[in-house]
């Protein structure tokens, strides 16, 4: 152990040797130098830097003789961390793998190693299908692990992980406590990534303290007042949130769970509480008068939101459009007709300056954050900059907001001053007014103004940047596939050895250069982010930043996107920083570039509201966190941790073998001809055909738990093929009853009845709700109109499908129990047959039939029943409103050889209305000569 | 419940007895079915019948409170309810099987109960934990081929008999959803018919998604001249490649008649 520390030390100093960009703090280096060797979940604060800690780990496996798959990471994450580790010119360049990336591409990459960003169906195929290396694989890194609770794939792609290598690595890493909180959350979270150790990083932590505090962020809180009757409808709108959500809860819950309600009342105005979360998981299935509520409970945070935030005038205007919108007055649950909505707009025209309808502009308030902001920036104007601070780069300042709205309004403000602006705002609520439009009084200088659009800035670059990484390894791919079957064609010289080693050195030189070409071009790609900015000649005299021309920015920073903010930190390198409106994440990201940059000076000004709403959702946050953290600590000492990880697979049930009677059941006393196997049979598993899609649920885990090998492949007909003969579909209860409303399973159903004898609905889950959230839904016992229709459109299946079959379970475990029993006598599913099976067919079908038809009619007077393709059929019953008998009829006995004579000018609609309705031959006439080009 | 319960003990004790009638008897129900069967109407004319209901077995069944939207008489018949001239339901409930699980095969196997062309076993969850008895179910009704539905409440089985019911002349309505039309409000009512239909036809061909049939009618003009074209000039469609070529043109154009002489 205390060798590997010293190797992972040295490796830590060679990575970083490159660069001085990315410096370690003293928490981190010993947190990884503690971790590295181990599998670990990392759980950091938000906002704390779980990007610096991922990239640290990547920077250290970007190694040719290292393969390190990511799971679990989205478009943003990847264009981030690709640009990262090209800046630091890492060894060995980072892939992207996902679907675009042929198979042979795919194998020979993983064969380069480094760290490759995989989507986790093409690894789960790849891990399935043995095409992946398991044992150079060095680590697996999971980002966002809190999502692996919900999803079964990443969670398959470790187990499949375990059981090759069971020495293997995985480290996961999330900065969302609040979601592992709940008791046993974390203890399943474990368990599912397959790991033995939990690092914790609150904030509170005294390592993590006193290394943030040794450069404390120079930070001036500015408190502003909230006037009395914005503050009055603050408090009314929360108030209409908090009845939403217990009438929610009314109708919701049967009268359970009162403990809970209590506790999460406190953060009801800010935060979805669970039981939202819940319901929305489940929207297929909630009733009317709980979708109106989830909607203006979303609604009022809004305007919650856009209260404390913008000017008065904005909040009148909107509120405005509400009550003046019909279909929001018919969907809503009744806040908008209430006298204290009365009181509200009461309150807002007074602040507006609007008295019993008169309108006077000189009583029109300025928001208060306005006039804040001016006399702040009028203090950063007076900020002494020293000579080693100017450097290369221009001052420049940072104004960070929450949305986009917000930034564009203090943009306006700081160009055009408070009066104009004044005046601008309160000319939307369509008063007229004696003022003239007043001069601009700009705060800063217009010309160094920039605000920064996210959607025009992210949305290109980081689809170029991962598309060129594509392109790059492809390149890469097949150069390496090339000189590797030339190595393996000169392995056959024995008395050319020298020179075959020669060769190999000479390939690896020629590829080093190439790469270094890739490189320069891709760093150049990733500088274009970047705004140019202009270079001050040094000078000898101190000068202010208001003398220097700084830049300011206007920029907005989401929770969702972790980003913007540091690629802003990073490029901009700002003197100064406003916080318009505080977010946990953001000032964290702030401590964190400011620990990481002790030379640059740094001033932070944060306005706020006392003791208001926006007050109590920053210190709410900062509360939940530290409960969550704590939580968590407890959670830690009482952690199951397994010596050995669990990867067993049970021995799929064989008839020989298989002991248990059938309960008394009456049998056939035939023997079926299929039980007789064959000796060496019995020594594979046997295995089942699983489509692509099917891998997002969680039956195909459990099938492998129970010792089928499970074939990975994209199949149209039937998700599931247990042997030549069976084929089911499988179906959640919100999926069946989506594809009865859309009429999808009515095809699926015929085209898996056309090509197998046995064909399976398969209806899963349909176990009743217990918690009692919702209703129930079609098959759950409710009775609505809607469930009514939707049991119609079943019936209606049932009726149009008598050979088909229903199985009902409640857990993908039963569906497995299931499967294992249809298995028990079946042969083995043909995976070539299966994979050619098309959804569609036409021709096929009618060229097979008719040849059919043909031989028979030669060899005897009374052939086999012709029988019509039946995508025509549906294609005319659908499409033209014909019957299933008349589509019969007419194909049958009219002169229709094709599909393409319906509209030719041959048949005529008194040929068509011989066998079909008059009207449905007129339409199909009038459509095959109406013309669609003109408008 | 404990009313679900009687109605289940008078049907068992009715059960009993139905056993122990003589040969006699047997032949006498022998001919019943035989004569309900002539006496049942052409299937011309089934939608107009009666749900017809077993006496001797589903008399005092809660179920039939609920059955209030279709008319429903006795009649001598091998299943519970006969939906149809080809539509035969029978009725069990979970907690029935529990306590006589070698009930459900004399009716699976039974040879009025096979005639027809629709088998639903209708099964009626009422226990807590059904999971032992759902697999049991599933299985005999998958080897024996019977559609199996499981419901929850005695309304909702009573639902589902009258659907069945309903349902028998119903042609499928599938609801479809409204093409966008990239709001052009100034397309006509005929010309949004005549699109959604064309579009409609040409998505039922493999692979055609609905941004293709879209090129695929301004480029022609007309589903005329769309279905007069051949292979090469679909492919010069702009959009349109090698393999939905062929896709479009072979739905088109493959014998689907069996009158191959003309």
């Amino acid at each position: 152990m205390e060798t590997e520390t010293d190797d992972s030390e040295t490796s830590l100093n060679d990575s970083f040797g490159n660069k001085d960009g990315l410096e370690l703090l003293e928490y981190e280096r010993a947190t990884l130098a503690k971790t590295l060797p181990a599998s670990v979940l990392f759980v950091v604060a938000n906002g704390l830097g779980l990007e610096r800690l991922f990239l640290e780990h990547l920077i250290l496996f970007s190694d040719r003789r290292l393969l390190a798959l990511v799971l679990n990471t989205n478009e943003h994450d990847e264009s981030y961390f690709v640009s990262k580790l090209k800046e630091h010119n890492v060894e060995c360049d980072p892939k992207v793998i996902n679907s675009e990336v042929s198979i042979k591409d795919r194998q020979s990459i993983y064969l380069e190693g480094g760290v490759q960003f995989c989507s986790s169906r093409v690894l789960l195929v790849d891990l399935l299908q043995n095409r992946i290396p398991t044992d150079r694989i060095a680590a697996i890194f999971v980002y966002r692990a809190h999502q692996t609770l919900n999803a079964f794939q990443d969670s398959f792609i470790l187990r499949l992980y375990r059981e090759k290598k069971p020495d293997g690595t995985v480290k996961a890493f999330t900065d969302f406590p609040n979601s592992l909180s709940s008791l046993g959350q974390l203890q399943r979270l474990v368990d599912r990534l397959y790991i033995r150790h939990v690092e914790l990083m609150p904030r509170f932590s005294s390592i993590i303290e006193s290394e943030l505090n040794r450069y404390q962020l120079k930070t001036a809180i500015f408190s502003v007042d909230v006037p009395t009757p914005l503050r009055r409808v603050h408090r009314t709108i929360i108030e209409f949130i908090k009845v939403c959500v217990r009438d929610l809860r009314t109708c919701s819950t049967s009268g359970k769970q009162t403990d809970e309600q209590n506790e999460e009342m406190i953060h009801v105005p800010w935060a979805a509480t669970r039981l939202e979360k819940r319901l929305h998981d489940r929207r297929g299935h909630i009733s009317e008068k709980q979708q109106r509520l989830l909607n203006d409970v979303a609604s009022l945070r809004e305007i919650l939101q856009l209260s404390e935030n913008m000017d008065v005038a904005t909040v009148l205007s909107r509120l405005q459009v509400l009550k003046n919108d019909r279909t929001v007055l018919e969907e809503h649950s009744g806040w908008l007709l209430s006298p204290s909505f009365n009181r509200i707009m009461e309150d807002l025209l007074t602040i507006a300056g609007v008295t019993n309808g008169k309108a006077d502009y000189k009583k029109f308030a300025t928001p208060a954050k306005w006039t804040v902001l001016s006399e702040i920036l009028r203090e950063i104007k007076m900020l002494p900059v020293e000579k080693k601070d100017r450097g290369n780069d221009s001052p420049s300042v940072l104004v960070i907001t929450s949305s986009e709205d917000l930034s564009r309004q203090v943009t306006d403000v700081v160009r055009y001053g408070i009066n104009k602006m004044k005046w601008m705002t309160w000319r939307q609520l369509g008063y007229k007014s004696t003022q003239e439009m007043p001069e601009d009084e700009p705060l800063w200088d217009p010309d160094t103004i920039s605000q920064l659009m996210r959607s025009s800035v992210d949305g290109e670059s980081k689809s170029e940047v991962i598309a060129n990484v594509q392109k790059t390894q492809k390149t890469t791919a097949r150069a390496a596939q090339k000189r590797r079957k030339h190595a393996e064609e000169l392995s056959g010289f024995s008395s050319d050895h020298r020179v075959q080693t020669n060769l190999i050195q000479f390939g690896i030189l020629q590829y080093k250069r190439r790469k270094s070409g890739n490189e320069a071009s891709t760093s150049q790609e990733t500088t274009e982010w970047e705004v140019k900015e202009e270079m001050e000649e040094i000078e000898e005299i101190t000068k202010n930043i208001g003398d220097l021309e700084a830049e300011l920015v206007v920029s907005t920073t989401r929770e969702r996107e972790r980003y913007t903010l540091l690629k802003l930190l990073e490029t901009k390198k700002p003197r100064a920083i406003v916080l318009y409106t505080m977010s946990l994440q953001t000032l964290r990201q702030i401590e964190i570039y400011r620990s990481t940059n002790p030379n640059r000076s740094l001033h932070v000004y944060w306005l706020q509201y006392t003791e208001s709403t926006e007050e109590s959702r920053y210190l709410e946050s900062i509360n939940r966190e530290t409960m969550s953290f704590e939580l968590l600590i407890r959670e830690q000492g009482t952690l199951l941790i397994s010596r050995e990880f669990n990867v067993d697979r049970e021995d799929a049930p064989r008839l020989k073998i298989s002991t248990r009677d059938g309960g008394g059941a009456r049998r056939d006393g035939a023997v079926d001809p299929r039980d007789q196997m064959d000796p060496e049979e019995e020594l594979e598993r046997p295995k089942i055909i699983v489509d692509m899609r099917e891998f997002n649920s969680e039956l195909p885990t459990v099938l492998y738990t129970k010792g089928y090998n499970v074939v990975a492949t994209t199949i149209e007909i039937g998700d599931y093929i247990l042997s030549p003969n069976i084929a089911i579909e499988r179906k959640a209860l919100d999926d069946l009853t989506q594809s009865l409303q859309s009429g999808r399973v009515f095809k699926q159903i015929e085209q898996m009845l056309e090509h197998y004898d046995c064909t399976v609905l398969l209806i899963e889950s349909n176990r009743k709700f217990e918690t009692k959230i919702v209703n129930g839904g079609p098959f759950q016992g409710e009775l609505s109109r809607h469930c009514r229709e939707i049991r119609s459109i079943f019936c209606s299946l049932i009726w149009a499908n008598p050979k088909m079959r229903c199985v009902w379970t409640i857990s993908p475990t039963n569906s497995a129990e299931f499967f294992s029993e249809l298995k028990l006598s079946a042969p083995e599913p043909d995976v070539d047959r299966a994979i050619s099976l098309k959804a569609d067919q036409v021709e096929c079908s009618s060229q097979e039939l008719t040849d059919s038809e043909a031989s028979t009619s030669t060899k005897a007077k009374k052939g086999k029943k012709w029988k019509p393709n039946p995508t025509v059929i549906r294609t005319l019953t659908q499409i033209f409103g014909i019957k299933a008998s008349e589509a019969h009829n007419l194909l049958a006995n009219s002169s229709i050889k094709t599909l393409a004579d319906l509209f030719s000018l041959n048949i005529t609609a008194s040929h068509l209305s011989d066998f079909i309705p008059s009207t449905s031959a007129d339409f199909i006439k009038d459509l095959s000569t109406f013309n669609f080009g003109r408008k | 419940m404990k009313h679900t319960e009687e109605s289940l003990m008078s049907t068992t004790e009715k059960s009993r007895k139905a056993e122990e009638d003589d040969e006699k008897d047997m032949k006498k129900r022998t001919q019943f079915p035989s004569s309900s069967t002539s006496s049942d109407p052409p299937v011309g004319i089934g939608g107009s019948g009666a749900l017809v209901v077993n006496r001797r077995r589903q008399e005092g069944n809660p179920v039939l409170k609920y059955v209030r939207n279709v008319r429903y008489e006795w009649g001598d018949i091998g299943p519970d309810f006969e939906c149809g001239p080809t539509f035969g339901v029978v009725y069990l409930s979970f907690k029935y099987h529990k306590q006589h699980p070698e009930y459900v095969y004399t009716r699976i196997n039974g040879n009025a109960e096979n005639r027809y062309r629709n088998k639903v076993l209708l099964g009626y969850c009422n226990m807590e934990e059904p999971r032992h008895v759902l697999r049991e179910l599933n299985m005999i009704c998958f080897r024996e081929a019977w559609t199996f539905v499981v419901v929850y409440t005695v309304e909702e089985a009573a639902e589902y008999i009258e659907l069945f019911k309903t349902t028998q002349k119903k042609e499928i309505t599938i609801k479809k959803k409204a093409i966008d039309d990239g709001g052009d409000s100034s397309m006509s009512d005929e010309r949004r018919r005549n699109r959604e239909a064309a579009i409609g036809f040409l998505t039922a061909a493999r692979s055609i998604t609905k941004t293709d049939a879209d090129r695929l009618l301004f480029h022609f003009g007309t589903l005329q001249a769309i279905s007069t074209a051949s292979e090469t000039s679909i492919s010069a469609c702009p959009g349109v490649g090698p393999i939905k070529a062929k896709n479009l043109h072979s739905f088109l154009h493959a014998i689907i008649s069996p009158n191959e002489q003309d």
